[in-house]
């Protein structure tokens, strides 16, 4: 933490060296939420370099308040968010292929992954995108109920629970498939 | 069986690592939002305090004032140096026949190119676009004289539809990305007060000339409202060319990079297959005729905002009464293989009761997400409990294909 406060101060003064370390710090982290919370590599790629270039912009006003692993993710969801409600729109225009082609998996990357993994992230994209994303920052981004129901703007119990049936899903999930 | 411990244990497990290339092309992009950036300093020195502190510093300044003045006029006086003019890059970019551009994300990843070609008069003849989505993921776009084929390659997947209003779409497309045609749009924008330009000239003359246009927010235009933009022309000091155009969006004050189009060749003619999907197609594409689908909902004599609440309404009608046939056929699809799936996600919505579906409003400023949005307040089951819903993304509009019939194109919030 302590780490993460002289960091975030060395790129308010400009220090590229300190913003790079913040990204080999965060990047497999932040790239890992985005890929859960997206299903697709190349739209989680996209969000991690949205992230770190808009919080190079920003750098000389930033202000951090909670961890700076927290406010990474939250950025991270906040975009994905958005992203996922682009994949929806509708395609009256030239940018129709988008629609087309969100969602889809990668098939030589599950290959590369463990099974039970391949089954989690199937399982984890089958969970309503509040749920979905409840448990992942919860659980592998250590966030606290309190900073999530806070970033998200609604109460704790509300986050409490998504994650509780968030969990819970995809406990029966990953079950009914091990039968 | 699996407990809650174990799941949370295997999600501790899930880890994606970035390549390395990746990681060239962010902290590439994040050098240069740094070096954009002004960096506060903690404390700037106070010149003019420090200068007033003596007096020989005060007669010096005073002295170096009183030169540079004098040179300043002296150097204006001979100064004939001919200077831009946007009208230079119109002539220069005009009554090109053959435009080919590649457009760039932000992170340098190519992941559109397009053809266009223009007839003698002008008029915009063929259009094609490439997309390259990444993972394997291409769609190629070919619009000839008014008809259109969308081909993605992936999902095996070729639409075929003629649509006036998609034609409006793409002469829209085709005027933006014209390098001479969208200086000209810039132009006229600026007389109507739409659009701020700025030019900066580098005396150095292998820089390009970099013209700079900031749009007001919420401009109609090319058919559709943009957000607050910012478009960097590059220009070729020599030939007056268009090379690039680099694109942004105001968001949370800040001017966020949407990535460029580069002008790689002017007017090189293009191969007579470049608009024939003839020789590329395989052969267990699926062949969609979208004018043969029946959707939506018939606009009639209605206006916008009407049938917007129509449909909305019986839309939701519909999930009320688990009437999917009928939700679906409202619901914007492109083929009768995408209704299971679109099924699923309704029978998932648990929606009780209409409260109240009475008002339209714009959509934000973005390409795709339909003509107006509908504000709806629902009851819906959520978790095991009665709540109220109040969806702010319920989006509708036209049919591709159907310009007469609409149908719903979004409604996630509940999710």
């Amino acid at each position: 933490m302590l780490e993460d406060g002289l960091l975030v101060l060395k790129c308010r003064r400009g220090s590229k060296d300190a913003i790079s370390r913040i990204y080999k710090k965060y990047k497999d982290y932040l790239l890992t939420l985005a890929k859960v919370l997206l299903h697709e590599r190349s739209a989680a790629e996209d969000i991690v370099h949205d992230v770190f270039v808009s919080f190079a912009q920003s750098a000389g006003n930033f202000q951090l308040t909670g961890s700076l692993r927290g406010y990474l993710a939250t950025c991270v969801a906040n975009r994905a968010r958005d992203r996922l409600r682009t994949a929806k729109r509708h395609p009256e225009n030239l940018y129709s292929a988008e629609q087309a082609t969100a969602n889809t998996g990668d098939p030589q990357q599950k290959a590369i992954e463990a099974e039970q993994v391949v089954r989690l992230r199937d399982a984890l994209n089958q969970l309503p995108y509040e749920q979905r994303e409840a448990v992942i920052l919860r659980v592998k981004g250590r966030m606290k109920f309190r900073e999530i129901a806070r970033y998200r703007g609604v109460s704790i119990s509300t986050i409490h629970g998504r994650y509780r049936y968030g969990l819970e899903k995809l406990r029966s999930l990953l079950n009914s498939e091990v039968q | 069986m699996r407990s809650k411990k174990t799941i949370e244990k295997l999600i501790h497990t899930l880890h994606d690592t970035t390549t390395p290339e990746m990681d060239r092309n962010i902290l590439t992009d994040v050098a240069k939002a740094m070096n954009n950036k002004k960096t506060p300093s903690a404390h700037p020195p106070n010149a003019w305090r420090i200068i007033m502190k003596s007096r020989i510093t005060k007669l010096a300044a005073a002295a170096v004032i009183i030169v540079a003045i004098l040179l300043s006029i002296t150097l204006l006086d001979k100064s004939v140096t001919q200077a831009y003019a946007i009208d230079q890059t119109i002539q220069a970019c005009k009554n090109m026949r053959f435009i080919y551009f590649e457009y760039y994300t932000p992170s340098h990843r190519k992941m559109k190119e397009a053809w266009l070609e223009y007839d003698d008069r002008g008029q915009i003849k063929n259009v094609r676009v490439n997309w390259h989505w990444g993972g394997g993921k291409e769609a190629v776009q070919i619009w000839k004289q008014g008809k259109t084929q969308n081909w993605t390659k992936h999902s095996k997947k070729l639409l075929l539809f003629d649509d006036k209003i998609f034609t409006g779409k793409v002469v829209g497309f085709a005027q933006r990305y014209d390098p001479a045609r969208a200086i000209e749009t810039i132009q006229e924008m600026e007389k109507e007060g739409k659009v701020k330009i700025k030019i900066d000239e580098p005396s150095n003359k292998t820089c390009p000339i970099i013209l700079t246009a900031i749009w007001e927010p919420n401009t109609f235009i090319y058919e559709r409202y943009w957000p607050q933009m910012k478009e960097v022309f590059s220009i070729d000091q020599s030939t007056k060319l268009v090379k690039a155009i680099e694109t942004y969006e105001l968001e949370d004050g800040q001017y966020l990079d949407q990535g460029a189009w580069e002008y790689p060749d002017y007017n090189k003619a293009f191969d007579s297959k470049i608009f024939s999907l003839e020789d590329e197609l395989p052969a267990d594409v699926e062949i969609i005729d979208m004018m043969a689908l029946d959707i939506g909902l018939e606009q009639g004599d209605m206006t916008n905002e009407q049938i917007a609440i129509k449909l909305v309404r019986e839309f939701f009608k519909a999930l009320i009464a688990k009437d999917y046939k009928a939700a679906i056929k409202l619901f914007y699809h492109e083929s009768a293989t995408e209704e299971d799936d679109i099924r699923k996600v309704l029978e998932n919505s648990h929606v009780l009761r209409i409260i109240s579906i009475d008002k339209t409003f714009p959509p934000p400023p973005h390409p795709t997400r339909g003509l107006l949005g509908v504000s709806c307040i629902l009851e819906i089951e959520k978790d095991g409990q009665v709540v109220r819903w109040e969806p702010n993304d319920v989006f509708v509009g036209r049919v591709i294909g159907h310009p007469n019939r609409w149908t719903v194109n979004s409604f996630q919030d509940y999710r």
